[in-house]
């Protein structure tokens, strides 16, 4: 990821409305409580799939392999 | 951090968070600056190691159009389709992420949607909040990058002029506008 400070202007029709990162050894409790440690109190989403908002109120997913795998939708 | 605060601030006036929220987070946000050695230490807690980009959330007027031109341009197949997405994973089923190890990290993949963002997120009642920051382009790697094949590549499937960046990429536009570079493995986070 390239963080850059710039305009939000674009003609594109399309947006990238959130990416998902994987976190590997997917543990529901540590990863509630590691959030929670950051300031994000209250994720939304689901058991192993949890949405938090960056500073800028950009969508951040955190997924397991198993909630989030293109072969098992 | 003084402009985390003014915005977590900047939240509770207008609304969006409680007065209880903005307790927590900035209790949270200067537990972390002042921690101590062990409270930094917890703060390095793995738990939240990103192993890789599971997926982009790319969302458009037509999904199926611009499923077809990712998978025109990329070589990648669709799955899991629905009528309103579809998915487009970077590798085969059974396959692992380039250079990946680990058996519980799925290949990255895009998922192209048709939706409404002003409703509210799935499992949430809550409107998505109006981002003031954006993904404007997505830079993909290409095995075997050359530079000279990939420019006629393009111009074959007619890009004519795509534009260079560097030695080692190019961009064009998807069928959105959306940009979208091609790059080499020489394109890395050291390299720009």
């Amino acid at each position: 990821m390239i963080a850059r400070n710039a305009g939000t202007a674009t003609n594109a029709k399309a947006v990238v409305d959130h990416v998902c990162y994987t976190i590997p050894n997917w543990d529901e409790a540590k990863v509630r409580a590691a959030l929670k440690a950051k300031g994000f109190f209250e994720p939304t989403g689901r058991d192993g799939s949890l949405h938090v908002y960056d500073p800028f109120d950009y969508d951040v997913q955190f997924a397991s392999a198993v909630q989030e795998n293109a072969f098992r939708r | 951090m003084q402009a985390y605060v003014a915005q977590i601030v900047d939240d509770y006036k207008t609304g969006k968070i409680s007065r209880r929220r903005l307790i927590q987070t900035l209790t949270a946000a200067a537990t972390t600056v002042h921690a101590p050695d062990g409270a930094k230490a917890a703060a390095a807690d793995p738990t939240l190691k990103v192993a890789l980009v599971n997926h982009v959330s790319y969302t458009c007027p037509n999904y199926r159009q611009a499923a077809d031109w990712y998978s025109k341009i990329f070589n990648l197949d669709q799955v899991g389709a629905t009528e309103r997405d579809v998915a487009l994973p970077f590798g085969k089923k059974g396959e692992k992420p380039f250079g990946v190890t680990a058996n519980d990290v799925p290949l990255t993949h895009l998922i192209i949607r048709t939706r409404d963002l002003n409703a509210p997120a799935q499992n949430s009642g809550e409107p998505r909040r109006k981002s003031r920051a954006l993904v404007n382009h997505i830079a993909y790697t290409i095995a075997d990058f050359d530079k000279e094949r990939v420019r006629a590549e393009l111009k074959r499937m007619g890009y004519a002029n795509p534009r260079q960046d560097g030695e080692h990429s190019f961009h064009v536009v998807d069928v959105n506008g959306f940009d979208v570079q091609i790059s080499g493995i020489e394109m890395t986070a050291l390299t720009g």
